[in-house]
């Protein structure tokens, strides 16, 4: 009998399985998803399958601050604003921590579930966003690979333990430099300095005093690129004739923004790309 | 019939003792004169007279203390008008004129057919109807005083108290004041006006008060005060009094001599 | 006259409701605004949505922001006697802020979505004790005005110095875009959170109406007339603090329409005080509608602050107030 009663049932398990399992991973496996953030952005575009990621922030797309910006340009841009990402019709959105406020409550509020990510402020903290980035996308063996390249390679340049290791000072504008809890602690700990801020016993990101830098005068003082295209007033101090006096061209360090404002598995970048920059060096 | 009574009233300042004991009755149909030097008291007086000054001593009007009775029972009982008035918005004369009704129709009514003529009455009486509806501030200045004078009128209450209120108005607007206030009083009200001019004061008051440092230094008619020499003492002033139309006319002549103390006089060695 | 002021009022209300229909229309993309009817028919379409959840609440609070930053401002410049007196001047916006900050340095804001508003609430509502202690019981108008002014310079000195003092540059940012003033994003919790607020300070303040009118004849001559000056500068603060500190709970610090718009109006109702509350009310409502009509219009996808362009039309109406002051004494 080609319907008997077994069968039937074990048709309808199976179909019933399949067809369970199907709403499980539909349910597990956003396809329509909106990120709000840089970070979460580029994060996002590492991890997300093809069309999965429908937008990305206008900020991804800013060749000068993403390291993604090519990729970005192919998605759809949007502007952080809770009408434009709604019409978007998303199924999940990501944002950061310091997105704002009323956005993420409107969209909260208009039934969109959102995923806020905290910014990372080490290897491990990317490590973990990575992570639950994959697990939100259902993507997480690429996740876990990218993981464990990450890893692999910043194991492979670390130079955390090495013996005299020069000290290293970041100068932004405003005076910013960063100290210790930082990613940009983890990055400079692991390329083999001592970083300034956490010697001087900074903790988080603030305004260092031009003196005290020029006291504390560390062997490297590495100014952020970005900002000799962008003039502000506030970037004059890293013209000042004081870090010209104290700091010629072979203890300064360009080095490239985009791989250290935001913390993904492309961080790593950094790292190379600031051993490199002191082996150029007399001194390195 | 509304009276007023003031027993030992006195008001201490931070600048010192204002008014000192000052005890007088007045009642309605009385056009009193508060006269003095400057700084004697005059406006302290007629503050305090309005409530509008905390004071010692008992301020009564009929026979209930003016600081305990209400806000509103008070507005309907007597209209103030300070010196030097002022008006912060340039808002149509009428209008000025119709703030004088508030007591009666309350904050949050608007005024009725009843007010608004009382306003038009006391426009006219004070001739001011023709600006009726220009802003404060095209006014020239006598213009803008006779405008405030007609919203004390048209408050309508039974006693008036105003505080130099002829300043600024030319002779004829000045005696029209007078006339009116006098009018006023005659039909049972009481008026008691502060003023500098002691012409004015005597041709038109029934009763004059004489302020000296805080004190009430004299009392009576103008006839009495005139001749008992007390207004040359306390303005140093020497006068003249002549009769006019029966009433008692009194003009300062000139600055009395003052011997100066400690001078070094040629002819005392 | 009276007229005059129907017409007056009856133009303001018709341009508020125009502009109202005109901000829930404005996006994007035009929704037409009749839809917001379908949004209780056919709550899922996603334009209805859009114009009930997102757009609707925006325009509510535009309208009733500035309906109680004008109608604060005539008062305030009734009751102090001054033209240049605004809703700032007591020192509510800036302890407002100083909480709305204190909750964005402290990480309030993510414990409670709503933290941000209550938390600048709560330090309107401290100022006005703060206020009526300094104040006291007999305040003259200099007491007031100083008192508004130390207030002021201590909620922005402690908002300085809490920006000056964050370690995060996120947060700084943060709190200093919360101070150029937005509406964007507003939900209906919001409008919730701030509309009971406004509505009992607004209806404390329209109170003072004919107080304000005696008291253009002075404090001796409005006392005369059986006004409490007390009652009066009480409804006045307690207004103020609770409708404007509700308002910058949820919008940030919105300057210039408590100044601007009785200014503007004060001639058309005869310099009225009483008159210039009702206007003044419609008159912040259009204002601010337009201001907020204005932010979507010239930048549709960034996010313009509103209390940046009504800023830049307050400068040059002080030019041009200078220019008309100067003209009539010449």
């Amino acid at each position: 009998m080609l319907l008997s009663p077994v069968r039937i049932i074990v048709l309808s398990v199976s179909l019933l399985a399949a067809s369970l399992s199907g709403l499980v991973a539909s349910q597990d496996t956003p396809e329509r998803v909106v990120s709000l953030n840089l970070c979460t952005d580029q994060l996002a575009m590492l991890l997300a399958r093809p069309g999965q990621l429908i937008s990305v922030s206008h900020l991804a797309a800013d060749k000068t601050i993403s390291l993604m910006g090519a990729e970005a340009n192919q998605l759809m841009i949007n502007h952080g604003l809770a009408e434009e990402v709604f019409r978007m019709d998303p199924d999940l959105v990501v944002a950061g921590k310091y997105t704002a406020r009323a956005t993420v409550n409107l969209l909260k509020r208009l039934g969109k579930p959102v995923e806020e990510f905290d910014p990372a402020t080490s290897f491990e903290d990317i490590s973990a966003n990575t992570h639950r980035m994959g697990a939100l996308l259902g993507n997480l063996e690429a996740a876990e690979r990218l993981i464990a390249q990450m890893r692999t390679e910043v194991s492979l340049l670390s130079r955390e333990h090495a013996p005299d290791r020069p000290v290293l000072g970041s100068f932004g504008t405003n005076s910013y430099t960063s100290g210790a809890g930082t990613l940009e602690n983890d990055i400079v700990g692991k390329a083999g300095f001592r970083h300034l801020g956490d010697e001087i016993g900074i903790a988080g990101t603030t305004r260092l005093p031009l003196e005290v830098l020029v006291l504390a005068n560390p062997d490297y003082l590495m100014i952020w690129n970005r900002h000799r295209t962008n003039p502000s007033r506030s970037a004059a101090v890293l013209t000042h004739p004081a870090l010209d006096a104290r700091f010629g061209e072979e203890r300064r360090l360009s080095a490239d923004t985009r791989y250290w404002i935001c913390g993904t598995p492309l961080t790593v970048g950094a790292i190379k790309r600031l051993q490199e920059a002191v082996r150029g060096k007399p001194a390195g | 019939m509304i009276t007023f009574s003031a027993a030992d009233l006195s008001v201490a300042l931070r600048t010192g003792t204002v008014l000192d004991d000052v005890s007088f009755k007045a009642k309605a149909g009385e056009l009193v004169g508060i006269i003095g030097p400057n700084g004697a008291g005059k406006s302290t007086l007629l503050r305090a007279m309005a409530g509008l000054q905390s004071h010692l001593g008992k301020a009564d009007w009929n026979d209930h203390p003016v600081n305990k009775t209400a806000a509103a029972a008070r507005a309907r009982l007597i209209a103030y008008m300070p010196q030097e008035p002022t008006l912060h918005w340039a808002i149509p004369c009428r209008e000025v004129v119709l703030l004088g009704r508030l007591p009666h129709h309350g904050q949050f009514a608007g005024p009725s057919r009843a007010d608004r003529d009382a306003a038009e009455d006391a426009m006219s009486q004070m001739d001011v109807l023709d600006f009726a509806d220009r802003p404060f501030d095209t006014l020239s200045g006598g213009e803008q005083a006779r405008v405030l004078v007609a919203r004390m009128l048209a408050q309508g209450a039974p006693a008036i108290l105003a505080d130099e209120p002829i300043n600024g108005l030319d002779p004829a607007h000045q005696i029209g004041l007078m006339e009116t206030f006098q009018s006023i009083a005659r039909t049972g009200r009481l008026v008691c006006v502060s003023l500098h001019d002691l012409t004015l004061a005597g041709r038109w008051c029934d009763r004059l008060l004489l302020l000296e440092g805080g004190r009430l230094v004299c009392d009576s008619t103008p006839g009495q005060a005139f001749n008992s020499g007390v207004i040359e003492k306390v303005y140093g002033i020497d006068t003249r009094v002549i009769h006019l139309a029966e009433r008692p006319t009194i003009v300062p002549c000139s600055v009395k001599q003052r011997p100066e103390p400690n001078t070094i006089r040629p002819d005392n060695k | 006259m009276e007229l005059r002021f129907s017409v007056l009022l009856g133009s303001l209300a018709l341009a508020m409701a125009v502009l109202f229909v005109l901000s829930l229309g404005l996006g994007q993309v035009w929704i037409p605004p009749a839809l917001l009817i379908d949004a209780w028919v056919h709550p899922g379409i996603a334009e209805a949505v859009i114009l009930a959840e997102i757009r609707l609440p925006r325009a509510l609070l535009a309208l009733f922001i500035g309906a109680i930053l004008g109608l604060s401002g005539a008062v305030l410049q009734g009751f102090l006697r001054n033209p240049l007196a605004e809703p700032g001047s007591l020192g509510i916006s800036a302890s407002a802020s100083l909480g709305a900050v204190l909750a964005i340095y402290g990480g309030l804001t993510a414990f409670h979505p709503y933290a941000l508003p209550l938390a600048a609430l709560t330090g309107a509502l401290i100022a006005v004790f703060v206020l009526q202690t300094l104040v006291g019981r007999t305040g003259d108008i200099l007491t007031i005005v100083l008192a508004g002014v130390a207030l002021s310079s201590l909620a922005a000195a402690l908002t300085s110095l809490t920006l000056n003092l964050s370690t995060n540059p996120f947060a700084a940012m943060e709190i200093v875009f919360w101070m150029l003033g937005s509406l964007a994003d507003r939900s209906m919790v919001h409008v919730g959170l701030a509309l009971p607020f406004i509505l009992v300070g607004g209806g404390l303040l329209f109170l003072t109406g004919r107080a304000l009118d005696a008291l253009s004849l002075g404090a001796d001559v409005a006392q005369s007339l059986g006004v409490s000056i007390n009652r009066t500068r009480l409804l006045a603060i307690f207004g103020t603090a609770i409708g404007v500190g509700a308002a910058t709970a949820v919008s940030g610090a919105i300057g210039f329409v408590g100044l601007i718009v009785p200014h503007l109006l004060r001639p058309l109702v005869g310099q009225r005080p009483s008159r210039l509350l009702p206007a003044s009310a419609l008159g912040g409502a259009v204002f601010l509608l337009a201001a907020d009509i204005l932010v979507r219009v010239i930048m549709p996808e960034r996010d313009l602050k509103l209390g940046v362009v009504t800023a830049i039309l307050g400068a040059p109406f002080f030019l041009w107030l200078l220019l008309s002051l100067r003209r009539r004494s010449a």
